[in-house]
């Protein structure tokens, strides 16, 4: 069996190709595989033992590639493949040499296959899948003509409908797995789940996927719609094939699951009101199509109805309609897509003499719809007697299904009326398709050729011939049918039932059918007199629209591309979720530390005070310094903590962020936009108290739960005996957690590189230019040796402060030597290489402040993507080479050297990991300086320029 | 304290960082090489999926850096195997296709190639690393220094559009670290350890006094990664992100970073999912909202990125979906779904890569660009739409149906029924607007607006008479590489659908 399933999916892989050489002879080349698969079916014909197979394909979920062909499994394959060979064989006439061929084959055969493998799956996700399968490529086929904007919007109207049922029945057949414990289908029948309220559930939503492809009300719109198809698809998926999933979904499904409260109830009453509805509407189509299609939906509710009865009276009953459906359905279709091909005209109003130009075509649709309408001794009467027998049964007394005499009546009477409209608009469509109209000028039509005719012909033909085999379909179909309970008569297919009510019935329906096509222009009238309140098709098509409307407002509000607007979102969700949960942990034994010495609460007010005040300044400059000044607060706190090298590095980090700001406010407007106002402002006010309070609680919360001794009550020790060193920040920063501050330096780097190109999209690698290099410089001030700085000679000497440069002159040397100090001093006493590094980097800027760009190139003539680079490699490079001698990554190693001049020094080998931080924080600071300082600068002078080039040619 | 040290299990991580610094030191060596260090950026990845692979197969137990109790500040199961192998994968493939854009076409200087792959490799091997990583403090750096390399990549795009895509990234992402290093700290305080590995969650869930701690803990991270995962509501840079970046970036945005996010995620949850508190249930909401706002916002996208930027969002949902539940293949189904993200993300990216090659970058791709994409490039147009199909779950991508189910699975088991009902209806809006592009490359070229449908499809059917079709507009043939590239994604998509035990088994 997957063989047979893979040769279809080959075969559409194959059929572009093929299409290329064959042109649309490629159909009848692909007819031979489900052809194949037809004979194979019929030499598999259903015996003692159903034909399995089974290959592991997820076990976590536990789905196999299972395979089961039981009798019901039988009869559909013959349906799909023995049609499918049919209707391929038919595209051949009915399709042009044209370059959609192959990839229309393709999707049919692809299709053909899904199907197939639809049928014969024996797993519940195999059957998901494969549902799927055929709604995507159905989607396709009726599609086809994707040019025209009704057929791209009938196929996503299909494919929505059903994916959501598909989708429904997913989860039911998840809860079903879950509660049979497996989710081979077979197991679960022999061996269904004990009746729950989930069971229920489970059964419904499994329903509602075969309910959805079926064409049930309130689904039943998209069928109709799907006739912008080629006829042909529509003779093979809206009649034999893919429609007949839900059915059979339902047929397979009701051996163990009839008996589940709800099912009877819901299909019995959806089915009987899609047979009257269905029926109804198709009475006043005019396009021939359109009726066939009506009349579907009709026959598909019919076939639920008979199937999800639960006797094996109608069970048998109803798989005899199923085949006969299928047969006279397609032959139905076909026939249309004959009269569309060769007379280019569907509409009933215009169609005139096709009977007399055509008998062959009129005699095989004569006798499909006289096998529609139940007429002996056509399959459709064979199937349609059993159907009502089973029925009588069952108004006698339930036939063991439980039903009570009044719902039972009920169907059958909905059964009835149905099969007389059913009747009504079969005379119609064959009135409408073939008969002469009095003052209808005669259709201009061509014979079709006979290869053209031969599916049809040999589908009417089955529906005579097969209502002959009744007996011999009884005895195969027994694998199925006896899996329900014997009833109050014995189960057959028969051309003579006997007299009696059933036959009575057949009769009633067929003379009150005909008297209502006589009758059919009053109806018609009356038909358009009552006005249609609501129709799913218009639900559908509202919902849509309301997403689409949603979308549109949504995206409006939600895609503003405000920073800010996204910020407070992300704040009110925190307020939302861990502000709560924060509440929630608050519990009442919570206590609040107030303070140790009331110094810490003059540093908490200053940065309080600070903070408030950031709020509310309206400079830029003020609030960067305030910011700045809540940072020297919480290093005041850090001091009082005793914790001197923390509160070095936050001063130091400040000082740094704070020049950072000056540097770049140089280009912002002094003060703060007006916007927002200032309504919005307090609101923008509150929710950062409300943030500041939920985090505050946070915190206390957390230290209030503090239960476990502190991670760092043990890393004194550790310092010295793991790092070799006393000062516990450092030796922690470089040896005991390397790993992270590793990874943080390339951070670093990686950041420095993102902030500079956010602002400067220029080259990063800009070129060094000292004072030597300005070629002006050298003509207009010769350089002398007597002045403290060289760069400020750059500067407009109203720029220049000579005190600072000497200042500067002087200082310079010093921080560079503390900066160095620090880091080699780190091991052991306040320092280590990130403070050293800032000290450095503050040398750096207090030359550029003094002097100018061109200063700043003087004092640190590199560039800061090398400094960078090297200490980054320098930390790594240290961190590997232990490893060269035989010892771990960054493993730290020590010696006690004497150096002549300095001493005898403790010498750790992690101060080259040291080094290597010290030049990432320099070289940051040196990229900051350059975007920040010197890009800006040449800004401005080049805005200068313009400036001053405008203003002349105003002047002028 | 001695360390033991599997330089194997490192690997994985270590691999794309030396890779970065070789980038750089070559760069200094041989500057102003353009192809060059994406050529070393390809090796380092592939190197480190082949760490990741010798691991495997001579049975590396992927611990490294135990302590002498026991415990490993490293470890990768086959979970985090998996993911770290995903990462590495999804980054080599970005970086091809990094190597094949057009570098004469970038602003400033040519694009500044080194320091472009040097970031992709930083930021990669932060994501390989943040799977493993069981240690608060490395956990923390790991998911920095996955995340603030991507701001850069973004930002050295160039542009207007990239800057503010860049500002957006950066400042949710401070903000966003900020809660995590707020959580690291309730987490810290709650459990008394920065090891990750060890039963003190249990013992601190089991303690009433701590138990509330750890909720807020758990919160305070599902917040903080949620941004790096598009979970919304934290969602609001992806689409500015991605439409600054370019298709290759919005690539590595949308695979190697979500995967170091989920890694990370997971490092704590799985802590959590045997536990079921309330940050679950948070976590269930934050999914229900993502696919809702991604696919409702998708619906009407035009421009490409930011359609897939909506995407993002949704399939997020997913993928936290199975997490939100008790159960004990939910960890392995999220990374399961992650997986087929991927996959299916990457085909998506790849075609719009190569599109954006072949139209030098004109404009930014939209559906429009689409059109009749079938009939002139029908290799780029079929592996676009396997990966479409794949994110929307539907045949024949059904190793996309597949991975729905498997997310679906934990939540029907634990019968959360309103996040069943919201996921079954997202997964039918997602149905259609995947399908809505797949459409696209179906229709004809001069498709007209559609008001004036029915005079234009006449106008069109007499064009067709007369033999004048419209024209379809020529696009340039794609660099072979998108096509080699296509071709492998595809190729995933399909062996994987044909046998999802491959993808499966991984995780």
């Amino acid at each position: 069996m997957i063989l047979l399933i893979s040769v279809h999916l080959l075969a559409a892989l194959a059929a572009p190709a093929m299409a290329l050489a064959l042109g649309r002879k490629v159909f009848m080349a692909l007819a031979i595989v489900p052809l194949a698969t037809f004979v194979w079916a019929v030499l598999n014909a259903p015996g003692a033992a159903p034909v399995t197979q089974t290959v592991s394909w997820i076990p976590s979920l536990g789905t196999d590639l299972a395979f089961r062909m039981g009798a019901l499994q039988w009869l559909l394959t013959l349906v799909v493949a023995g049609v499918g060979a049919l209707v391929l064989f038919y595209c051949a006439s009915y399709f042009h040499d044209d370059d959609r061929v192959g990839s229309f084959a393709a999707t049919f055969i692809a299709f053909a296959g899904s199907m197939l493998g639809l049928v014969l799956a024996d797993d519940l996700l195999m059957v998901y899948v494969f549902w799927e399968m055929t709604t995507v490529f159905s989607y396709l086929l009726i599609g086809y003509d994707m040019t025209k904007r009704s057929a791209r919007l009938a196929a996503m109207q299909a494919l929505i409908v059903t994916t959501f049922g598909g989708l429904a029945m997913l989860v039911g057949m998840l809860m079903l797995g879950h509660l049979a414990g497996t989710m081979r289908i077979s197991k679960i029948l022999a061996d269904p789940p004990a009746a729950s309220g989930l069971l229920t559930a489970a059964v419904m939503l499994v329903l509602v996927g075969a309910l959805s492809k079926s064409a049930i009300v309130p689904f039943h719109f998209w069928l109709p719609g799907a006739m912008s198809a080629p006829t042909p698809v529509s003779a093979y998926l809206h009649a034999a094939s893919m429609v007949k999933a839900g059915v059979y979904l339902v047929a397979l499904l009701a051996p163990a699951f009839a008996g589940v409260p709800g099912w009877r109830a819901g299909i019995l009453t959806l089915g009987v009101l899609t047979m009257l509805v269905g029926g109804w509407r198709s009475l006043v189509q005019c396009d021939v199509k359109l009726i066939l299609a009506y009349g579907t939906v009709s026959q598909l509710g019919f076939l639920l109805v008979v199937l999800s009865v639960g006797t094996r009276a109608a069970a048998l009953a109803g798989v005899a309609l199923l085949l006969a459906h299928a047969l006279f359905k397609s032959c139905l279709f076909l026939v249309v897509g004959i009269i569309d091909h060769n007379a280019g005209n569907r509409d009933l109003r215009t169609l005139s003499g096709l009977g007399r130009r055509s008998p062959v075509l009129f005699a095989a649709a004569a006798i499909a719809g006289a096998s529609m309408v139940g007429f002996p001794p056509l399959l459709g009467f064979v199937a349609k007697e059993s159907v009502l027998t089973a029925l009588v049964d069952v108004t006698a007394g339930g036939d063991g299904t439980g039903l009570g005499p009044v719902a039972a009546w009920t169907v059958l009477v909905g059964v009835v009326v149905g099969s007389i409209i059913t009747t009504a608009y079969t005379l119609r469509f064959l009135w409408g398709a073939f008969a002469d109209k009095p003052g209808v000028e005669a259709t201009d039509f061509k014979t079709p050729s006979p290869a053209f005719l031969a599916s049809p012909v040999v589908l009417a033909v089955l529906s005579i011939g097969v209502a002959f085999f009744g007996g011999p379909l009884t005895k195969s179909l027994e694998g199925y049918t006896h899996q329900f309970p014997p009833g109050a008569h014995e189960a057959k297919l028969a051309l003579w039932h006997g007299l009696g009510l059933p036959l009575g019935l057949s009769v009633l329906a067929l003379v009150s059918g005909a008297l209502m096509f006589v009758a059919r222009r009053p109806i018609a009238h009356a038909q358009t007199k009552v006005a249609q309140p609501w129709s799913a098709q218009r639900a559908y098509l509202s919902l849509m629209h309301g997403v689409d409307r949603l979308s549109v407002e949504v995206t409006g509000f939600m895609q503003r591309g405000s920073v800010s607007a996204y910020l407070a979102v992300t704040l009110v969700v925190l307020l939302a979720f861990p502000g709560v949960a924060m509440l929630m942990a608050w519990t009442p034994d919570v206590q609040v530390h107030v303070w140790d010495t009331p110094a810490q609460a003059a540093a908490g007010l200053v940065v309080v005070l600070a903070a408030i005040m950031t709020a509310r300044a309206r400079r830029r400059l003020r609030a960067a310094l305030l910011v700045g000044v809540t940072g020297y607060g919480c290093a005041v706190l850090f001091v009082l903590q005793g914790a001197p090298d923390l509160a070095l590095t936050q001063v130091l980090v400040e000082t740094a962020s704070v020049i950072a700001f000056v540097l770049v406010l140089r280009r912002l407007p002094t003060y703060f936009t007006d916007r927002p106002l200032s309504a919005q402002r307090y609101v923008r006010a509150l929710l950062g108290l409300a943030v500041g309070a939920a985090v505050a609680g946070i915190m206390i919360v957390a230290t209030n739960a503090r239960t476990a001794q502190p991670v760092s009550v043990g890393f004194p020790e550790a310092s010295v005996d793991f790092g070799g060193g006393k000062n516990i920040v450092s030796v922690t920063l470089v040896d005991i957690r390397a790993w992270d501050t590793m990874g943080e330096i390339s951070v670093l780097v990686a950041a420095a590189t993102g902030v500079a190109s956010l602002l400067f999209i220029g080259t990063r690698r800009s070129t060094i230019r000292r004072v030597g290099d300005l070629p002006q410089h050298h003509a207009a001030e010769p350089k002398t040796g007597g002045s403290w700085l060289s760069g400020p000679s750059t500067l407009a000497p109203e720029k220049r402060s000579i005190i600072f440069e000497v200042v500067t002159r002087l200082v310079f040397p010093a921080m560079v030597m503390v900066g160095v100090y620090l880091l080699f001093a780190g091991h052991n006493f306040t320092g280590g290489g990130f403070a050293g590094g800032i000290v450095t980097g503050l040398a750096l800027v207090v030359r550029y402040l003094a002097g100018g760009r061109y200063e700043l190139d003087e004092a640190a003539p590199i560039d800061a993507g090398t400094l960078l680079g090297v200490g980054l490699v320098i930390a790594a490079g240290s961190g590997l080479a232990p490893l060269a001698f035989g010892g771990a990554v960054l493993e730290s190693y020590q010696y006690d050297v004497h150096l002549p001049l300095l001493g005898d020094h403790h010498l750790v080998t992690s101060l080259f990991f040291d080094i290597g931080v010290y030049l990432v924080v320099v070289g940051l600071i040196l990229d900051l300086l350059r975007t920040f300082g010197s890009r800006i600068d040449r800004q401005i002078i080049s805005e200068e320029r313009d400036n001053d080039a405008t203003n002349a040619e105003v002047a002028r | 304290m001695k360390i033991s040290f599997d330089a194997l299990a490192l690997a994985p991580a270590v691999v794309p960082m030396v890779g970065a610094l070789l980038v750089l030191l070559v760069d200094v060596v041989l500057p102003g090489r353009a192809r060059l260090p994406w050529v070393l950026a390809v090796l380092a990845c592939l190197g480190g999926l082949g760490a990741l692979i010798v691991g495997a197969v001579t049975g590396g137990h992927g611990t490294s850096l135990c302590d002498a109790s026991g415990g490993c500040y490293w470890q990768a199961d086959q979970t985090g195997v998996g993911l770290q192998g995903l990462a590495l994968a999804s980054a080599a493939v970005v970086a091809v296709l990094a190597l094949a854009e057009k570098t004469s076409d970038m602003p400033g200087t040519k694009g500044h190639p080194a320091v472009r792959a040097m970031l992709v490799l930083a930021a990669t091997a932060g994501c390989v690393g943040v799977v493993a990583a069981r240690d608060l403090g490395s956990w923390l750096v790991l998911i920095e220094l996955a995340t603030i390399p991507s701001v850069a990549l973004v930002a050295l795009r160039g542009g207007r559009q990239a800057a503010h895509g860049a500002l957006t990234l950066l400042v949710t992402a401070l903000v966003s670290f900020a809660v995590l290093a707020l959580g690291a700290a309730v987490w810290f305080a709650a459990t008394g350890t920065a090891s990750m590995t060890g039963d003190q969650v249990l013992d601190a869930f089991a303690d009433p006094a701590r138990k509330p701690l750890v909720v807020l803990a758990m919160m305070l991270v599902i917040a903080g990664v949620g941004f790096k995962l598009s979970l919304a509501p934290f969602h609001a840079w992806t689409p500015e992100a991605f439409e600054g970046s370019g298709s290759w970036v919005a690539a590595f945005l949308a695979t190697t970073s979500k995967v170091g996010a989920l890694g990370g995620m997971l490092v704590v949850l799985r802590a959590a999912s045997s536990l079921g508190s309330s940050a679950l249930t948070a976590l269930a909401v934050v999914a229900a909202l993502s696919m809702t706002v991604g696919n409702v916002m998708a619906w009407r996208q035009d421009g490409a990125l930011r359609f897939m930027a909506w995407s993002t969002v949704a399939q997020a949902g997913w993928v936290v979906l199975p997490m939100t539940v008790v159960a004990g293949g939910s960890v392995t189904a999220a990374a399961a779904y992650l997986a087929l993200y991927t996959i299916g993300t990457l085909a998506v990216f790849v075609v719009l890569a190569a599109l954006e090659d072949a139209r030098s970058r004109e404009h930014e791709t939209t559906i429009g660009d689409l059109r009749g994409l079938f009939r002139t490039r029908p290799m780029m147009a079929a592996t676009l739409a396997l990966g479409l199909l794949a994110l929307a779950g539907l045949p024949p991508s059904i190793i996309g149906v597949v991975a729905k189910i498997v997310a679906l699975k934990p939540v029907v088991a634990g019968g959360v029924w309103w996040l069943v009902v919201i996921a079954l209806l997202n997964a039918v809006l997602g149905v259609a607007v995947y399908l809505r592009w797949i459409a696209a490359m179906f229709a004809p070229v001069a498709t007209p607006a559609p008001e004036n449908d029915d005079v234009s499809e006449e106008a069109a059917a007499v064009a067709a008479l007369s033999g004048n079709e419209p024209e379809l507009t020529p696009l340039p043939r794609p660099k072979k590489v998108y096509g080699v590239l296509a071709a492998l994604v595809s190729l995933a998509v399909v062996t994987t659908s044909l046998a999802p035990n491959v993808l499966l088994a991984l995780f």
